[in-house]
């Protein structure tokens, strides 16, 4: 297009100005299109996550919640650790929930509500009057009545998510007078009035600043830090500050300052314990002063307040001047600002800082069994659920039975091992209810808080001894061929096999015993003896009774199977015994009870589950003989341990040159399973009486229970026998023994008390003339 | 059609009237009669340290060294006499012929399983008797009732398991036994066990 040169002159600087102009309103254009993108982005992030307001809330586990009544098995230090546990606090005159006071024996107790899975019990004032290791009386002077009271569980651990991050939900209506005052006193002023972000905050810090000349104060409102903590890093660049900033105005906009609030309350750091981090207030009252958020009182409101600008700074524990210096400066605060009356605040800052030691609540203290829970757990639910939807899982652990189980494997090891060396002594033992199968201890090596190597559950180490009350079990359960007089020899042979292999078993003794009564053999764990038996009965015969027993791992089909060269873990020789123990019925072991959501819905109750698989009979005949084990037997020097009234079945197992020692065990009420040996198989100087059976003892003298005494079953009698002569003789006779037969096998001959038959009419006719 | 006899689970009529009646009478009755009784169980053992001291305790004696099949070859000596008296147990095994009488704690989560059975809350209802087998293990009625609460949830296999527990541990107790044989009588019948119902009737009635 032609123009004529003084047009072209004349237009070209309004046309350049013209095309810049455009130019830049192109550019802010842009810049608006992206920016509104960018807010409509951060908005769809802002509603999405606190629509749902998800926490990932970690699952928490519970020990068995101890059970009070008259009659419970219960000693005076059993029930101050138990206290202990739960963070009772010890006072004069017990008023507030989880406060008690102790006289003694005598305890009064204020217990905390708590919502197990059948009903929630409620807190109560209970007090207790402990005689003999028993709850003699019981008596509940507020709160409902009842004849059994339950304290809240122990908290015994976590599954955690991978952040490590944990917290107790509340809702605001939960909160303490006060609370919400001081919160907003403090940190954020203008909160009901601003829209998210606060100019006057800004510009009030950015004075003080000044003046200051360094940073002495922040202008964020509470909403910014909602938004920082719960959508962004910590970082301090601008690009977050801006971000921030649009957020928290977006989060002003889209909803009430109530629920802003109640967000931050549950969002907010207080504290590190371990590699666990204590968010939310709910957390922080119980981590700090061991109370439910609601039954904080003001001083501990104050110094919850004061820890939210540095909680590592001012944490109570460590630098309680610190803290107890911004406390009282936050109570002034308050005073000064009409949230809280002048003399109030002194009174609140006359108080000490009245925080509890740290509790171990928060931690797993126990790994061993947590590991076992989890395991199971796994099982029927998704590894990211655990983690995050806050289950709650009911288990069995007692943690007194624990800690006398740690105790006593702590001491004995110590005093087997002490220097350790480079193959240190190691240890496993595993406890459970004698009738139930719920499994009240794990220990899972020598260092019971270390969570490494779970040895009760994954050590695979032959059993040895612990595998002749099968072999013997297995005759019994012939009583037309063998009861417990039935002579077997003792005595050396040599198996050849059909590959031309030889075998020659020895006693570990290297003694030989001769003709000797079945029960005998068993309690004094004669090798050659059961080796005779278990080729009379036959291998395939006691391999069924293992399985029967409950044992799903292969076996060796080799007669070295009747001295224990099976493989079995401890926690599977626990399930073995504990079908020896409830008299042949099989009960599967249990470590949890129930499993809930976190506001109480049930998911899982795993029930007690009991299946007849072994004639009672025969088990009858072989408690007769697993008794003998513990009082004349190679099991009776536990009695330098455990009271001499406490009856107990066992067995002893010692493997070659006491590579593994072995002990599993029963009372009335408790069964245990212990072993010691060396990682790498190396051996020990121990037996399963010196080592094994030690750390059973010592653990049971720990606990308040009845002893062993078995109901005699149907089909079962008791006769006095003469084992020399193999005949029914009389109560008195020199060398006569009260022993249990099934019906049927009892000798059917007699026998008088000096030998002959003629005897027994003398002894009668003179009982005419006496 | 099946001629085995069903098992209707209306509300509680699950077995025939009359022995539900009889065993619930007499489970009641039992348990008031049992709450009362002495304990004739094993000892109560309260926890403690031996007679022993801790020096005896961990010094091996003797006796520790006489051979048992236990020890080692390598500790091999001849027979010697103990140096230091070993405490001694109980002189023999033991054994009793009566059951465990049932704690009053015991008997009252039993009543509040009936109580949470008749409203068909089955569910309360297992959950209060584990709780009481683990305060009375060897208290039949509980076995019982956990019996009954598996028939009421149609899962007969486990109730026969249960009614027989209960027989295992009636020890002497006649009526106990005899309320044990008559339910498992009744179960055995309802899951097709004619034959085995028929000898646990007559073992009720032996009685």
């Amino acid at each position: 297009m032609t123009r004529s040169r003084s047009s072209k002159s004349r237009k070209a600087p309004s046309r350049s100005r013209f095309r810049f102009g455009g130019l830049l309103l192109r550019l802010c254009l842009i810049a608006l299109v992206a920016l509104v993108g960018w807010v409509i982005y951060l908005d769809a992030i802002v509603t999405s996550k606190f629509e749902g307001r998800r926490w990932e809330i970690p699952s928490r586990v519970y020990a068995r919640p101890l059970e009070l009544y008259e009659g419970a098995p219960v000693s005076p230090a059993g029930l101050a650790i138990e206290l202990q546990l739960l963070g009772y606090q010890q006072v004069a005159r017990p008023d507030d929930p989880g406060e008690y006071s102790r006289q003694g024996s005598s305890f009064t107790l204020q217990t905390r509500d708590f919502s197990f899975p059948d009903v929630l019990e409620s807190g109560r004032r209970v007090q207790l009057a402990l005689t003999g290791d028993r709850v003699e009386r019981m008596r509940i002077l507020a709160g409902p009545a009842a004849g059994i009271v339950r304290l809240d569980p122990v908290q015994i651990g976590g599954i955690y998510p991978g952040h490590g991050e944990d917290r107790v939900l509340v809702q605001l209506e939960q909160a303490p007078p006060n609370l919400t005052a001081a919160l907003l006193a403090v940190e954020d002023r203008d909160f009901r009035e601003h829209w998210g972000i606060s100019p006057m905050s800004i510009a009030r810090a950015a004075w003080a600043n000044l003046q200051a000349g360094r940073v002495v104060q922040g202008g964020s409102t509470l909403t910014q830090q909602l938004v920082k903590n719960f959508y962004l890093s910590r970082e301090q660049t601008l690009t977050r500050k801006f971000n921030e900033a649009l957020m928290a105005i977006l989060l002003d906009w889209h909803y009430e300052k109530e629920d802003i609030l109640e967000a931050y309350l549950n969002e907010v750091y207080l504290g590190q314990s371990g590699n666990r981090s204590i968010n939310g207030f709910g957390l922080a009252s119980q981590f700090y002063f061991s109370r439910s958020f609601s039954n904080l009182q003001l001083h501990q409101v104050a110094l919850l307040v004061a820890m939210v600008k540095g909680p590592s700074y001012y944490d109570p524990r460590r630098h309680p001047e610190r803290a107890l210096a911004r406390r009282n400066l936050v109570l002034d605060l308050l005073a000064e600002q009409g949230v809280v009356a002048a003399q109030e605040a002194k009174v609140a800052q006359a108080e000490p800082l009245s925080v509890v030691e740290r509790g171990r609540f928060s931690e797993n203290r126990y790994p061993a069994f947590i590991e076992l829970v989890h395991r199971h757990l796994t099982r029927d639910y998704r590894e990211a659920d655990l983690k995050s939807e806050g289950l709650r899982v009911f288990t069995t652990l007692d943690p007194q039975i624990q800690a006398a189980a740690e105790r006593s494997i702590s001491r004995t090891l110590a005093a087997l091992d002490p220097n350790q060396g480079e193959a240190p002594l190691q240890a496993a033992a595993i406890f459970t209810g004698k009738e139930n199968g719920e499994i009240t201890a794990v220990v899972g090596g020598r260092d019971p808080s270390f969570s490494g190597f779970n040895r009760a559950l994954d050590a695979r180490r032959p059993i040895g001894s612990l595998a002749k009350p099968m072999v013997y079990l297995t005759a019994l359960a012939q009583p037309e061929k063998y009861t417990l007089i039935t002579p077997l020899k003792d005595e050396p042979f040599r198996l050849v096999f059909e590959n031309g292999q030889e075998w020659i078993p020895k006693n570990y003794s290297g003694e030989y015993h001769g003709n000797t009564a079945l029960h005998e053999a068993l309690s004094n764990s004669y090798n050659l003896a059961t080796v005779r038996l278990g080729l009379d009965v036959g291998m395939e015969a006691v391999t069924e009774t293992f399985r029967d027993l409950g044992v799903t791992q292969p076996l060796p089909q080799y007669p070295s199977l009747f001295l224990g060269t099976a493989s079995l873990t401890p926690v599977e020789v626990a399930g073995l015994y504990q079908s020896i123990a409830a008299s042949g019925f099989t009960v599967p072991l249990r470590a949890i009870r129930e499993v809930t959501t976190s506001d109480g819905k049930m998911l899982s109750r795993y029930d007690l589950d009991i299946t007849q698989t072994f004639s009672p009979q025969a088990m009858h005949l072989l408690h007769y003989a697993m008794q003998e084990t513990m009082q004349e037997g190679t099991g009776r020097s536990v009695y330098r341990y455990v009271p001499a009234s406490l009856n107990l079945a066992g067995k002893t197992g010692t493997t070659d040159d006491g590579r593994d020692s072995w002990f599993a065990g029963f009372s009335g009420d408790h069964l245990g399973v212990v072993w010691l040996g060396r990682d790498g198989n190396a051996p020990t100087s121990l037996t399963g009486a010196t080592g094994a059976m030690r750390v059973f003892g010592e653990t049971m003298a720990a606990i308040p229970q009845h002893g062993f005494s078995p109901i005699l079953p149907d089909g079962v009698s008791y006769y006095w026998v003469d084992p020399e002569t193999q005949m029914r003789t009389e109560k008195g006779c020199e060398g006569a023994l009260l022993l249990p037969f099934i019906e049927g096998s009892q000798p059917q001959k007699s026998v008088a008390c000096d030998g002959s038959v003629g005897g027994r009419i003398k002894s009668w006719l003179e009982s005419w003339f006496e | 059609m099946s001629s085995k006899t069903t098992v209707r689970h209306s509300g509680r009529r699950f077995l025939n009237v009359s022995p539900a009646i009889l065993m619930t009478g007499t489970l009641l009755t039992l348990l008031v009669g049992c709450a009362t009784a002495p304990d004739g169980g094993p000892i109560y053992v309260p926890a403690g340290e031996t007679d022993r001291t801790p020096q005896e305790r961990g010094a091996p004696t003797q006796s520790d060294q006489r051979p048992t099949e236990e020890a080692p070859e390598r500790s091999r000596f001849p027979q010697q006499q103990p140096q230091q008296p070993e405490p001694r147990p109980d002189p023999e095994p033991r054994h009793r012929t009566e059951g465990s009488s049932i704690s009053p704690a015991a008997a009252g989560l039993v009543a509040q399983a009936d109580k949470a059975f008749r409203r068909g809350n089955i569910s309360a209802g297992m959950a209060s008797l584990q709780r009481a087998q683990r305060i009375s293990p060897d208290a039949p009625v509980i076995y019982y009732k956990m019996a009954e609460g598996y028939v009421l949830g149609d899962n007969l296999a486990r109730a026969e398991q249960f009614a027989v527990k209960g027989i295992s541990v009636a020890g002497t107790d006649e009526a106990l036994q005899r309320s044990g044989w008559q339910l498992l009588a009744d179960i055995r019948r309802a899951r097709g066990n004619a034959a085995g119902a028929r000898s646990a009737e007559q073992r009720a009635s032996a009685l």
